[in-house]
């Protein structure tokens, strides 16, 4: 038997064809105005997700980046501090080496003993520096100064607290943003080589001072030369701090660049799977639209052959 | 004997009614549920004469409607599956773009309150940065409750649609039996002949009520059509209709339907098909377990992050309070329990929590639970009747179950969670516990080098995290903890408590460091770290936060492209269904034009009879008047 194509089954099937490639030409035009390959998760669910995890690992990135500039910028502050005390450490070891001189009056190593003690306010303002929120950068944990005090007879003691800022610069490495002043000024050695014990830099600049203004010849030569060996293991205790920060900072640089090479990994994947293919796209749509310019020419034209044109 | 005048006025007659069939069926062509009508066409008995039988014209017997009773069954079966797949479709459609699009989705508010504990590690003094964090978690919550919202509302659309839908049945039911009254009427009236276009009405009724249920048909000899639902309950038996209502089940408090009233009334278990089955199915099916699993995300975060929260130690210097709040699980006693016992549950482990209502029941001194989606068993407790927490069961379900009463036997309990009720429970920045609860301290009299590296909670479940703790070096390379006699050897790291101390420099023999509780005002950024190490953390599942997040999105999305696929399968099959109903009984113009001329012309021809008829006559009466 024929198939008897009824009026209902005629418009029925050119409408709903047609209703079909309308809706896919909007889709299509949506993907163009958004450059996105799929609008809600239905569309694509498993893409949908893996975007939403690219983004958050994308986010992550991001946060991680802020972390390491955060920290670049306080071990830069503290290199800067670790330099200073250098410069403060050679020049006390020249004093140290000029108060050697036999010739000296009284009176000049007195001039000597002053420049020492300056060195050391010196050496304690240092160790006292802030960040800019007013942070002590020596403070280890501790939200406001000052690190250090100076008991009235000159002794100097540590008041911070014994936790350096770790910050977590990558996902998988955390560091030290810092170290406590008790690490940096206070755990240095009096250089002895057969009775070696702990000393804070303040006590080697003390000391040096002290020895310079001994009066009697041998025993000052005595002083100053166990000064030396103080001053000696001080300044390399120094430097032992800024070689550690300064690999730190290197540390950071590389973290970084990995980060920036993997951000730029993770925007790629996310453009493969969620982008729109422009070039695709248009293709679509040029052709969704002839298919539904030919559905509405030939409905029209097949809708007007009709017995009845024929009938007088 | 016939005659050629009554044989062309019988044929005159004929054709004008069958003229009359072909109009009408011009003028219904597009009328819904109009069946093509045809014109039955005999010829009229002959009267037998010697030389045979002379035919005695034409008439018209019937006029039928083109019908075949499969295929209007099968549009009606066809329409009902399509309106149930369009209504789960609707509500997927619905619910996936409230959680998926770009501006709606929990993915930023997430990934904010990360970034806000990202900066309040970086500085976890500034006051500023503290309060950032309060602020996103106040937004996450938000957002959070308002998706909720959106889901709740979607729910009670859906709950309105189930009470239209019923209305509507109702009203199409009643109409089905008047139709089925007048039917038997004029069918009497009309000598055994249908009443073609009461049918045609009747079937269209009962196409509409297709649409809101699932249906059965019966016809008995006499075309009166007895209407059933899916699972055999009568809707309309002959002329009688049976009034529907909608219930809440004293179970679980879903919606279920109810038909006849009074003491005859019958719950049915479930509707199958039509607008009411698939907003009944949407509603069981697609909201309520995408509320679950939203709930089930809510409690997972604030899980996580209270944990460590709770852990660390605040501006005050007091341990942290828990940052976020949840709703508790609606536990529903069942109206049949012989008891006044109450069962209780609280989320303790969101991870193990199956995200579907759990069914609980006492016997014998023994409860057991069952998950009402998947069927699965959980492991039963023997004993703990009452006052006693089961803690079996909720184990394995991620519950703290108390019971409250004596329970009986057969006892039942629904326990589900929908609503996440995520909130903020801290008001003051300073409640925030970013810094570490305990401090590490080298003892005044230290002489070696050794000083604290880093300090680093490393399980903040650790019920003596916050112990006070001494660690003596009677060495420079072995450690004994609280002045304990056993040592152990050193190698820069001292774990206990669940805390990790690692230690630069070398300490001096007699040296020692004592673990007090953090004070007010720290600056230790160490459980800050962790809490915005949370946003990658895998739980015990390998699931972070983020990603628990983004299996929702597309788990939602996954229902919903299944649900819009169905709907698409079936809104094909329902317009083939609808073609092969219209092949039977739908107009054709071109055919009713060609039948038009068909019958135009017979009638002109039978004129032209009556007309030689006439000549006939007249020639005769010219002869005999000469």
């Amino acid at each position: 038997m024929a198939i008897r194509i009824t009026e209902g089954i005629a418009y029925r099937t050119a409408l709903s064809s047609m209703q079909r490639t309308t809706a896919d030409l909007g889709k299509t035009q949506l993907q163009l105005s958004t450059g996105q390959k799929f609008q809600t998760a239905a569309e694509d669910p498993t893409a949908a997700a893996q975007v939403q995890n690219l983004n958050a690992q994308l986010a992550n990135l991001v946060a991680r980046n802020k972390t390491l500039d955060t920290a670049r910028l306080a071990l830069q502050t503290e290199n800067q501090a670790l330099t200073d005390a250098q410069n403060v450490f050679s020049q006390a070891s020249t004093l140290a080496v000029q108060a050697g001189n036999p010739t000296l009056s009284a009176s000049d190593r007195e001039d000597l003993a002053q420049q020492i003690d300056s060195l050391k306010i010196q050496l304690t303002a240092i160790a006292n520096r802030s960040d800019a929120n007013g942070k002590p950068i020596f403070g280890g944990g501790l939200a406001n100064g000052p690190a250090f005090t100076t008991a009235p007879g000159g002794a100097v003691s540590y008041a911070g607290g014994d936790q350096p800022t770790w910050l977590q610069v990558d996902a998988a490495a955390a560091l030290p943003a810092g170290d406590t002043g008790r690490e940096v000024f206070m755990t240095s050695s009096n250089g002895d080589p057969n009775t070696p014990s702990t000393q804070s830099l303040f006590k080697t600049l003390d000391d040096l001072s002290a020895a310079i203004r001994t009066a009697d010849p041998a025993q000052r030569s005595a002083a100053l030369a166990s000064s030396a060996n103080a001053l000696n293991a001080g300044a390399s205790h120094i430097t032992r701090m800024a070689t550690r920060n300064g690999g730190r900072l290197n540390a950071l640089d590389t973290l970084e660049s990995a980060q920036q090479t993997q951000a730029t990994d993770v925007q790629q994947v996310r453009s493969a799977v969620g982008d729109v293919d422009y070039a695709k796209a248009a293709s679509q749509l040029t052709l969704l639209s002839t298919a539904l310019q030919a559905a509405q020419q030939s409905f029209i034209k097949i809708r007007s052959l009709s017995l009845f044109n024929f009938m007088h | 004997m016939p005659d050629m005048l009554s044989i062309g006025a019988s044929s005159l007659l004929a054709y004008q009614q069958a003229l009359a069939t072909v109009s009408n069926n011009i003028a219904n062509a597009n009328t819904p549920g109009y069946s093509r009508q045809t014109t039955a066409l005999q010829a009229q008995a002959g009267s037998p004469t010697g030389a045979g039988t002379f035919g005695a014209g034409v008439s018209a017997v019937s006029v039928s409607r083109q019908q075949s009773p499969f295929a209007t069954s099968s549009l009606w079966s066809a329409t009902s599956a399509s309106a149930a797949t369009a209504a789960v479709a609707a509500a997927s459609t619905q619910i996936d773009n409230q959680l998926s699009s770009q501006s709606l989705s929990l993915a930023q508010p997430l990934s904010s309150f990360f970034d806000a504990l990202d900066g309040w590690a970086t500085a976890p003094t500034d006051p500023a940065s503290r309060q950032a964090v309060l602020g996103a978690a106040q937004t996450l919550a938000t957002l959070w409750n308002s998706t909720d919202q959106q889901l709740q509302s979607i729910g009670n659309n859906l709950t309105q649609q189930a009470g239209a839908s019923v209305s509507q049945i109702n009203t199409l039911t009643q109409q089905i039996a008047d139709f089925n009254n007048a039917i038997t009427v004029a069918t009497g009236q009309g000598g055994g002949n249908p009443p073609n276009d009461l049918l045609d009405q009747r079937d269209a009724a009962i196409g509409q009520l297709a649409a809101q249920i699932g249906i059965s048909t019966v016809t008995n000899s006499s075309g009166v059509m007895s209407v059933y639902t899916g699972s055999g309950q009568a809707l309309v038996l002959g002329a009688q209709a049976t009034q529907v209502s909608l219930a809440s089940s004293p179970n679980t408090g879903e919606l279920q339907l109810r038909l006849g009233a009074g003491a005859g009334a019958v719950t049915l278990p479930s509707v199958a098909g039509g607008t009411l089955g698939g907003t009944l199915d949407a509603l069981q099916n697609t909201v309520a377990p995408a509320q679950r699993q939203l709930a089930a995300v809510a409690n997972r975060l604030a899980e996580t992050v209270n944990a460590v929260q709770q852990a660390g130690t605040d501006a005050g210097g007091d341990p942290g309070q828990a940052l976020f709040s949840v709703a508790t699980p609606m536990v529903k006693a069942a109206l049949a329990n012989q008891s006044g016992a109450q069962l209780s549950a609280e989320i303790k482990n969101a991870i193990n929590w199956p995200a579907e209502p759990i069914r609980m029941q006492f016997n014998n001194g023994k409860w057991t639970a069952v998950g009402t989606i998947t069927g699965k068993s959980y492991p039963a407790l023997t004993g703990g009747a009452t006052g006693a927490s089961l803690a079996d069961i909720g184990t394995a379900t991620g519950l703290s179950i108390s019971v409250n009463g004596t329970p009986q036997n057969g006892d039942t309990f629904t326990i589900d969670n929908r609503t996440s009720g995520l909130n903020v429970a801290l008001t003051q920045p300073g409640q925030l516990a970013g810094a570490t609860p305990v401090t590490a301290t080298p003892a005044n009299t230290n002489a070696g080098t050794a000083v604290v590296n880093r300090l680093q909670v490393t399980d903040p479940a650790n019920p003596d995290l916050r112990a006070a703790a001494t660690v003596t070096f009677p060495t420079t390379s072995t450690y004994s903890l609280d002045g304990g006699a056993t040592t152990q050897p050193f190698n820069g790291t001292i774990s206990a408590n669940g805390w990790t101390l690692s230690l630069n420099g070398t300490p001096a023999a007699g040296d020692s460091f004592t673990l007090a509780v953090t004070g007010a005002n720290s600056a230790d950024n160490g459980m800050a770290n962790l809490l915005a190490g949370l946003r990658t953390q895998p739980g015990a599942d390998g699931q972070s936060v983020t990603q628990a997040q983004s299996a929702l999105i597309a788990n939602v999305g996954s229902r919903t492209a299944r649900a819009q696929g169905l709907d698409q399968a079936q809104t094909a099959l329902l317009s083939q269904a609808q073609n092969a109903r219209d092949q039977v009984s739908g107009v054709s113009l071109d055919e009713e034009a060609a039948n038009l001329m068909r019958y135009q012309q017979a009638y002109q021809a039978a004129a032209q009879v009556m007309s030689s008829a006439q000549t006939l006559f007249s020639s005769l009466l010219r002869a005999v008047g000469g």
